[in-house]
């Protein structure tokens, strides 16, 4: 593969130019029989090679200028919320990043007034944007339904000129049949948590006693993506130590008939158990190749599956500006927790260090230093380090959660989570590669 | 071409966008407890809508 980083255009080499421009790109100054004896080319071929190289320059497809723009922090507004509906979960899964639910603090539910005023903020300071985005997470969100209903229903009544987008992030264990039409009727996207089969899941999703999850689960969720065959769903695992071995958990989720799968690794601090290691690395590759070969042989099978992190979209990708201004946490999307405190985003919930207001006040932010910070941080070349990765414009500069967990600033990425993006992206490209017939270059 | 298959080009348009930007699409959040994504993984709202957002 050979990605033209500033443009992102994307080729597939034949062997030797790989070769070629391997030997080429350590010595520009090398010619003639030198590049011959090195690549063990002929002279023929490598003009050939050279011809090629020379119509993807000329084209403006290759060895392109970097790009470096200026920051600009004014164009970024909120636009999306996480409502924290429940510091309270019925799981205990061994790896939760907010200590079981609670968020290392008392259990407690949203009350409606705390969420209607966290819709009255969002749109507030969303101002003309058109698109607003709500995400009710927790803890486990379906803990605190009838305030879900309620925020949605004040959400399309007192604001109807915006066009609400809900999402659900849930472990499935009390979903009912009842609520399939209230999350169709308000078009709520969901997250399902499953690790794979009965193997997997309960190695890490387990009740607080203990017990294993997936028996308690699985019809349930099964129930429910049977009414959204057509998308709308994604069922979420976590790798971790213990379960490396996700390219098979990814079959089993396919093969329990789920179509739209994502598989993410966990983040924890380096000294739990089941921390992902850099010695990890080569298992994880692995395991991306092997889902590789399983999505391009299901790709023609009219089995259905889709896995998340292989969605590129080459021709209808975002535009350099959300390239470049990364997740937004602190600026364009923040969190609220059950007491109405604010928060960059659900991952720094609790973190006062970076508490940022309360919406049952006014006004509701009330510390320009966070904001301040959090939007130089989203910047993708505030952070040296992004600056000049190949994979900064698909991934656009990590995750501030993880930066400050690991390397106790915003501004330094979390090394490995880095390599395994890249792993990550290089697997979507390779599958972009081999699902793409060739293309004119013009 | 016989050496180079060509996948796709110019897919990062930088004059022309980064004036465009509405940024009226989706945050993206690469957290684990939600569904990860990359910028990558989404698309433009302006040039395909997505039938939903997804976390
Ligand atoms: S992979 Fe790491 S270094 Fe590269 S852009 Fe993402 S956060 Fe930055
Ligand atoms: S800081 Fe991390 S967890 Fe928070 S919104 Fe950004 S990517 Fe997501």
């Amino acid at each position: 593969m050979l990605l033209d980083v500033p443009s992102g255009s994307i080729f597939s080499l034949d062997e030797r130019v790989y070769h070629y421009l391997q030997v080429v790109l350590a010595d520009p100054s090398m010619e003639g029989e030198s590049v011959q004896r090195l690549t063990g080319l002929d002279a023929q071929t490598i003009t050939e090679i050279e011809g090629e190289l020379e119509q993807l320059v000329v084209a403006g497809c290759l060895f392109t200028q970097a790009t470096q723009p200026t920051e600009d922090g004014s164009v970024l507004t909120l636009k999306s919320l996480c409502l924290n509906v429940a510091h309270e979960c019925n799981f205990s899964c061994t790896y939760c990043f907010a200590h079981g639910g609670d968020y290392y603090g008392d259990t407690m539910l949203m009350t409606r007034e705390v969420a209607r005023a966290g819709i009255d903020f969002l749109v507030y300071e969303s101002g003309v944007h058109h698109n607003v985005e709500v995400d009710f997470f927790g803890g486990e969100p379906l803990m605190n339904w009838d305030v879900i209903v309620d925020t949605m229903a004040y959400a399309w009544s007192a604001y109807p000129l915006k066009k609400w987008r809900f999402t659900l992030t849930t472990n499935g264990s009390l979903l009912r049949d009842d609520m399939f039409p209230v999350l169709e009727a308000n078009d709520v996207s969901v997250v399902l948590s499953l690790d794979g089969d009965r193997r997997a899941n309960d190695a890490n999703r387990v009740f607080k006693d203990g017990r294993g999850t997936f028996d308690a689960i699985i019809e349930r969720i099964r129930r429910f993506t049977r009414t959204r065959d057509e998308g709308g769903y994604f069922v979420r695992g976590t790798y971790a130590r213990n379960t490396l071995a996700f390219a098979q958990s990814v079959r089993e989720l396919h093969t329990l008939g789920f179509k739209y799968i994502s598989m993410e690794p966990v983040v924890l601090s380096a000294d739990s158990a089941l921390a992902l290691q850099t010695s990890d690395l080569p298992a994880i590759r692995a395991q991306y190749e092997e889902l590789i070969a399983y999505f391009l042989s299901e790709l023609g099978s009219g089995a259905g599956f889709d896995f998340f992190h292989f969605k590129l979209d080459l021709e209808a990708g975002p535009c350099l500006s959300k390239r470049i201004y990364g997740c937004g946490a602190g600026v364009e999307y923040m969190a609220v927790a059950p007491n109405g405190d604010v928060f960059p985003c659900h991952q720094f919930d609790g973190v006062q260090e970076y508490r940022m207001g309360n919406v049952l006040v006014s006004p509701v932010l009330n510390c320009p230093e966070v904001l301040a910070e959090c939007a130089h941080a989203n910047f993708l070349f505030a952070k040296e380090e992004c600056g000049s990765c190949w994979a900064r414009f698909y991934c656009s500069g990590g995750c501030l959660a993880n930066n400050y967990a690991t390397t106790g600033t915003l501004l330094k990425p979390y090394a490995l989570g880095c390599l395994i993006q890249k792993e990550r992206i290089e697997a979507a490209l390779v599958v972009k590669a081999a699902e793409s017939p060739e293309k004119n270059h013009d | 071409m016989k050496f180079i298959k060509v996948v796709a080009t110019k897919t990062i348009d930088v004059d022309d966008k980064l004036a465009k930007a509405c940024r009226e699409c989706q945050t993206p959040c690469k957290s684990a407890c939600k569904t990860s994504s990359t910028v990558g993984n989404q698309v433009c709202e302006t040039r395909k809508k997505p039938k939903r957002f997804i976390w």
